[in-house]
């Protein structure tokens, strides 16, 4: 295990509404890391600091080394106007397609490949923006609420997912509600 | 460096293929602009003014106009659906990204709509000899529109575009009133290629400073 990403007393407040107070956390390869609590916690703010989108109010970040990151958010960047099989194309980034079509038949959207992104249902959208973490290579993955939308047997073979991340030494970081049954480090905000 | 090359290469690639699907966005433009290029004879009296005369009148604002409505949402699926924030994660800026989207735009956008202005300029009977001066007017023209719009898109991705004209335009209107000159000295045949040679130069500025401009505040937005 090493040390990715060292963060120190991070708070974050916006109109003078404190959303982070002091968080502090270590984070390292090999590892998962679930960030849970309610609507407006700061989960995702956390998640952004860590992304250097947005700058903490306080307290800073240490990055022992660089490294390529994922990040799957709420929002999915895929056109409505597009079929899915374009979408993924403008999508993934280094992928192989032959693990692109086993990821496509694992999460029952190779039948929807010539489908218009916008005729998908949101579950299977929400699938369809998930599909980095089969395919693309990164040291680390972060996913906000991955198992939002989703039902029990795709829930069950994301985490499965995560889990093989994490034992191919890639760090995993993802954000819930409620306490996923996963081995990981918890952060509660 | 490979990686970079390869990078934006894909990013291109992809802002093409995008802008291709989306016909409304570019052939949307194209018809409004040759609706009110047929249109605007019908509404005057054309027996007191010339077809050319008349198309060196209208051309710049319907130039404008029709940049406008064309890059009016330009970034706004983009930052609505997470593609911004997701080229900011992988490129640490946004400047390849805004970059990208202008050569697009460019490509597919205003050169096709500069060679729709040339084909009515001969259509309106315009003297000949204007035609590599009106060509090259145009095109420096809209870079610079389109560089502003962008930036005023930028500005108001969040308040809609309405703002981000009304805000660009006091920048607009003095590229509005260099390039009503330059037709006013083709019409009475002095030569330009200082006013060339000047738009240029305005237009390879606008091309750096703007986008880098841009970029910084689409990444405020998302901050």
């Amino acid at each position: 295990m090493t040390n990715l990403l060292d963060i120190q007393n991070i708070s974050y407040s916006i109109n003078s509404e404190k959303i982070l107070r002091n968080v502090s956390l270590k984070i390292q390869s090999n590892m998962m890391y679930q960030f849970i609590g309610g609507n407006g916690a700061g989960k995702t703010t956390l998640l952004k600091i860590i992304l250097e989108i947005m700058p903490p109010s306080k307290g800073k970040i240490f990055k022992h080394q660089s490294f390529s990151k994922k990040y799957i958010g709420h929002k999915i960047p895929l056109k409505n106007y597009l079929t899915l099989d374009e979408n993924l194309k403008i999508y993934l980034n280094n992928f192989s397609e032959t693990k692109l079509i086993d990821t496509l038949k694992k999460l029952n959207l190779y039948d929807k490949r010539d489908t218009k992104f916008s005729s998908l249902s949101y579950g299977q959208q929400r699938k369809a923006a998930l599909i980095p973490i089969f395919v693309e290579t990164h040291e680390m993955f972060l996913l906000d609420e991955p198992f939002s939308g989703l039902d029990n047997a795709h829930i069950e073979i994301i985490k499965k997912e995560m889990i093989s991340l994490v034992g191919d030494g890639k760090t995993v970081i993802f954000t819930s509600h409620i306490p996923a049954e996963l081995e990981c480090e918890t952060l509660r905000l | 460096m490979r990686d970079t090359q390869t990078m934006i290469l894909k990013q291109i690639k992809d802002e093409q293929f995008k802008l291709q699907k989306e016909i409304r966005s570019w052939l949307g433009p194209l018809i409004l602009f040759s609706l009110i290029m047929i249109a605007f004879p019908l509404s005057i009296d054309l027996m007191n003014i010339g077809l050319a005369e008349l198309f060196l009148n209208i051309i710049i604002i319907t130039i404008l106009v029709t940049n406008y409505l064309s890059i009016d949402d330009v970034f706004f699926e983009d930052f609505y659906d997470g593609t911004i924030e997701q080229s900011l994660i992988k490129d640490s800026n946004l400047y390849v990204y805004v970059a990208c989207k202008l050569m697009i735009t460019v490509l597919m956008k205003i050169l096709p709509l500069t060679l729709i202005s040339i084909v009515f300029a001969i259509a309106y009977k315009v003297n000949v000899s204007f035609l590599p001066d009106l060509c090259l007017l145009f095109i420096n023209m809209q870079i610079i529109f389109v560089n502003m719009l962008f930036f005023g898109n930028a500005i108001s991705i969040n308040k809609g575009s309405t703002l981000g004209l009304i805000l660009v335009m006091p920048i607009i209107f003095p590229a509005v009133i260099l390039f009503g000159q330059a037709l006013t000295f083709l019409r009475l045949e002095i030569p330009i290629f200082s006013i060339h040679f000047m738009a240029t130069g305005i237009s390879i500025i606008a091309c750096i400073l703007l986008t880098f401009v841009t970029a910084i505040t689409l990444k405020l937005h998302l901050e």
